[in-house]
Order: structure tokens, then sequence, then C-alpha cells
């Protein structure tokens, strides 16, 4: 079974915790570190992410599209679980963050591999890679 | 850029400084609203569709399911790495991507069958595991193996056919739902299924010819291009791949020379003996082609040359992270050359702004019908690219009637502007594919504007 296979796995649910260990204290603590300092625009669109479902089938399509540059840091994009770059990311807002996924922004390109996603299925995408949906 | 940094501006980095000097005027993004439906777009964002449905397939049975309960246009998708417009539909784009990984293999017969959703960059590492190794793969690895295959895509070297050359089966469900198990005992149907531009069916598995693991050592470098060229037959014959890529505004071209190799993995850079190019003029927009091409000699003089040694799927293949649109035909390789020198001259005499080099190859003879290197004698395929960011049009309409003139065949997933008259002409057998589609989807559900022009239907 490779990495792509795994994530299908329950298993890889306990992997994704370990990966992300590091980061749990920083999202613990972000509200009140950053929570005063960022735009309303930036906790409405953290809200919006972190309203999103993530499930088997999202995570399946996720290992199969955004998994291909968001584990290594491939061409700078940032790593699923690195909350402190991607809060820099939603601060620019839904429409601006979605915008980039649909239409492709730098190196990714549009819908980032994902040809069978839906807006909702993005949306739940990034929330995982940003750990908004904790 | 200052001139000291100018200075030091290896081959490597200047090469990248000119794929972001192209990409300043970096794509706006559209002011319109969201829309509550996702579109589809392609991988340079130059395509875009909203289909009626979207179908993220899990297995075979489901597929002939759907294809039997709809009504309508159907279009398979892979990675969405086609420039031509071969997936765009109102109807219903089925997604392929779950079917996927090695399914079975034989080591006696160094065959293997793969999901055809497969990414190509996804194979290499198990394929390793078991023994194996594709014995050729192309410029990108993302593409699922069905999308390289139905497109014809090839890598380098004269003695490699392309993907579809070393299909030894494959399954394919017709419009109609129904399992068609193919190999060379089908005779026409084989030949015309292994390059099908998804327009038969869609595929779900192909069995290719591979051999054992192996490694590879690739060697890059800079030289001029009359001397590349004197010398790319013998190159070609003696190495396992030889390619070159003409830089644009220079008399020079970036030389890749790849054999087998049991040396331990690693890379090497030579450094070359820094020239001096202050006294040069950075070229810019307003820049004459002249004093481009002074610097970019002077550039392409002071390049490093790498070698490095890795196993073979991490040496043939790359992932590409700046988007951009392309265009490719094949020739005869005796006048591959000559179509090269004028395609250079052209960009010159015409001060066409454009920094993305061209790609000159060769490519072995083979046997798939709407191959671009169908028939017994070795095709060179020749490539121009433009930035995604930027409009390809007026570049493309320029260079491709050179293409024209020198015979070309184009790649069905690059752009091309040709339709069912000029291509019937340059595939022996396209009108003998024509029929095959016509009788697997007399109702035409695989069709698409592009696929109703290329086939009259």
């Amino acid at each position: 079974m490779n990495f792509f296979d795994s994530v299908l796995d329950p298993r890889y649910f306990r992997f994704q915790m370990k990966i992300l260990r590091p980061f749990l204290l920083i999202l613990l603590l972000l509200p009140l570190a950053v929570g005063c300092s960022t735009a309303s625009r930036d906790s409405s669109s953290a809200q919006a992410f972190s309203a999103a479902v993530v499930d088997q089938e999202v995570m399946g399509k996720w290992a199969r599209s955004c998994a291909l540059c968001h584990v290594d840091g491939v061409a700078d994009a940032p790593v699923v679980g690195d909350t402190e770059e991607w809060r820099r990311r939603l601060e620019q807002g839904e429409d601006v963050v979605m915008r980039n996924v649909l239409e492709g922004y730098n190196s990714m390109p549009p819908l980032g591999y994902c040809m069978a996603c839906e807006i909702s299925d993005f949306r739940a995408m990034i929330a995982f890679m940003a750990g908004t949906n904790q | 850029m200052n001139k000291r940094a100018l200075q030091r501006l290896s081959r490597r980095s200047f090469l990248a400084s000119s794929l972001r000097a192209a990409l300043f005027g970096s794509c706006a993004a559209s002011s319109a609203a969201l829309a509550q439906q996702t579109p589809w777009r392609n991988w340079s964002g130059g395509l875009q569709c909203q289909p009626a449905g979207r179908y993220d397939i899990t297995s075979e049975n489901q597929l002939a399911d759907i294809l039997q309960s709809t009504n309508g246009p159907v279009r398979p998708v892979g990675s969405g790495h086609s420039f031509s417009p071969l997936v765009p539909t109102d109807g219903h784009l089925v997604v392929i991507d779950q079917l996927r990984g090695i399914l079975d293999y034989d080591n006696d017969t160094m065959q293997a069958t793969f999901g055809a959703g497969s990414r190509l960059g996804d194979l290499g590492a198990p394929l390793a595991e078991i023994g194996q190794g594709m014995l050729n793969l192309p410029d990108i690895d993302r593409q699922t193996v069905a999308g390289a295959t139905a497109t014809g895509t090839h890598g380098t070297g004269i003695q490699f056919k392309s993907l579809s050359g070393y299909i030894t089966a494959l399954r394919l469900i017709t419009p109609q739902g129904e399992v068609m198990d193919l190999d060379a005992s089908d005779g026409d149907l084989f030949d015309a299924a292994r390059v099908n531009v998804g327009a038969l069916g869609v595929v779900t598995q192909i069995r290719m010819q591979n051999r054992e693991a192996y490694k590879l050592k690739k060697r890059e470098w800079t030289a001029p291009t009359e001397e590349l060229l004197a010398e790319f037959d013998e190159r070609a014959a003696n190495h396992r791949h030889f390619e070159i890529f003409p830089l644009v505004y220079s008399d020079y071209s970036l030389a890749l020379q790849i054999d087998e190799s049991d040396e331990p993995i690693g890379q090497t850079i030579i450094p070359a003996e820094e020239v001096e190019l202050s006294n040069l003029r950075r070229p810019g927009l307003q820049a004459t082609p002249a004093e481009k091409l002074a610097l970019n000699n002077a550039l392409a003089e002071n390049a490093e040359m790498t070698e490095a040694v890795d196993l073979s799927y991490k040496l043939l293949s790359n992932i590409r992270t700046n988007p951009f649109n392309e265009m490719e035909y094949s020739v005869p390789a005796e006048v591959g050359a000559d179509c090269v020198r004028e395609i250079l001259r052209t960009i010159y005499d015409q001060a066409i702004e454009v920094a993305f080099p061209l790609e000159f190859r060769y490519v072995s003879p083979e046997d798939p019908w709407l191959s671009m290197a169908y028939g017994d004698e070795p095709h060179a395929t020749i490539s121009i690219h433009r930035t995604a960011s930027e409009d390809f049009r007026p570049y493309f309409d320029i260079i491709e009637p050179i293409f024209w003139k020198y015979g070309g065949r184009p790649h069905w997933g690059k752009i091309h502007s040709l339709g069912h008259d000029q291509l019937s002409e340059l595939y022996p057998h396209y009108r003998d594919f024509m029929e095959i589609r016509e009788s697997l989807d007399p109702e035409g559900r695989m069709l698409n504007d592009h696929l109703r022009k290329l086939f009259n239907a």
C-alpha cells in the first residue's frame, strides 16, 4: 500500500494526527494570539472553511490531487498542517482563496489537479490543510 | 536586476529568469463572482467548460452503468494536461483518476497492467519495487496513462516509440457501456484504440511493455545550435536519449543526453568560466533582436554543465510548475533541422516576443494509426511554448504554417488548427479510424465541438 492509498485507510488519520501534532498547540493558541490583530474578514473566512465537512471521500480526492504538492511543499506550496502559513493565505478572504483554487495561482494549476472536485470539496480540503476544521 | 547579479547568471538561472520575465504580466484575476457550480479548467487555464454532470468513477461497473443510464455527450478527463480542447463539454465529464495503480504484472514478460487513471509520476516507484521500469516517459509526469496514450504522447529517443507504442492490451468501455478487451489479435481495432483521442469510449486499463528497473545518467550542457544540429543524428544513434532546446534570440541550445548507468545516484555541477557581461545591455521589452542575441549568447557561453545519475523515472520525466501552452508537430526526421532553423529565423526576423526555448527530438516509427510517428521512418518532433498568462495565438499562428510546409502532423493534446480535410491527408489510416469511431459511437456521444471538427462529424 503506497501513501496515496493509505490515506483512505483509517490508520491514515492517525498519521495525519502525527504530522499535525507539532502544530496543534499553535492551533489552540491561534485565536488568542492573533484574534485581536486580524481583520474581521479573516475570521469570517476561517469560519467559512471551518464549516466544511472533511470526510473519507474528500480525503480520497485530496490524496489524488492536492497531496501531490501540499505534502512536500513542491513549488513552494503551503504544506498541510502549516497553520501559520495557511492563516496568512486565508486572511485574503474566502473569495480570493477560492478563486485561486478554481483559476490557478502561481504554480498551482486550476482546480489543483482535482478534476472531480466541487467547490464544497475544495473548501473542505483547505480546511483540512489549514487546520480550521479542528 | 543589477549588473553584478547579471554577471552571476548561470544557465539555470538564465533560463529561470527568462521564464519569470515572461510571467511579469501575470494573469489578472477575474472580477466576476465565483460561479455557484464548479467549472472545469485545464492545466494551463486556457480551456474551460461547465459540465452538466461530473462523475468521479470508482469502478468499471459504475462507469458502464453511467454510460448506459445517461443521455447526451460524455467526455473523459485524466489530468487536464491537454492544451487542445479535447475535454470541454456541456455534457457529462467522466473523471477516471480513481482507476489507478498496478493491477497486475508479469516479470517474465516484463509487462504490467495499470489502472488507466494512474498518473505516470505515481507509477515509477511501485514499478521499481516489483523490478520493472517503463521504457520511456514523456516530459511531464502528472499526466494519466489514459490521457497520455490517447493523445500519442511520447518521450525522446530515435529507438523509442510513444507510450501508445508500448501498449500490449487495453480495456475499452464503449459509449454503450460494453466492455472490450483488446490486444494485437484484434488488428485494426487495437491499432485505432492505442491513440484514440477519447473518441472511442473510455479506456479503463492499459497493459504496457516495460523492462527491468534501471538507472540513467543525464548530462546537460549548452553549445552552438548549428554544431548540435550537425551532430544530432550521430548522438541520437549513439545515446539512449538525445534532444536539444534551441534558445530563441540565440545561436545556442541546451543539449540533453541520457544513457544507462551503474554509477551511484548523485548530481555534479561543473561550472563554466564566467565571462564579462557588464558591458551588455539587459534586454527589455524594447530591446532589439540583435541586443537580445548578444546577451543570450554570452549567457549561454557562461553556462555550467550538469550531470546526474538517478532511477530512470526520476530523470526521464519532470514536474512542470510554470503553466504554459504548447504547440508540437512531428516532421520527417530528415527535414527536422531545417524546420527548427526556419522557426528560429522567423522568431528573430519578426521580433516575436517569446522567451521559451524550442524543443527538438526524435521518436521511433510506430504503428498506432493516429500516432504522430506513424509509418516506417523516424520523425522529429518540434515544440513551441508560450507562458499561460500570455496570448499564444499571435505566436503560434505565425509558426504553425512552417510546420505544415515540412509535412507536419500535430500532437493531439497540443494546440493546432487543423481539421478533418488536412488531417485525413496526413494520417494514412485517418478514414479507417473514423469508420471505427462511427461504428463504436454512432450517436456521437463521445464528441465535442473540437472532435466534430477533427472527424467531420
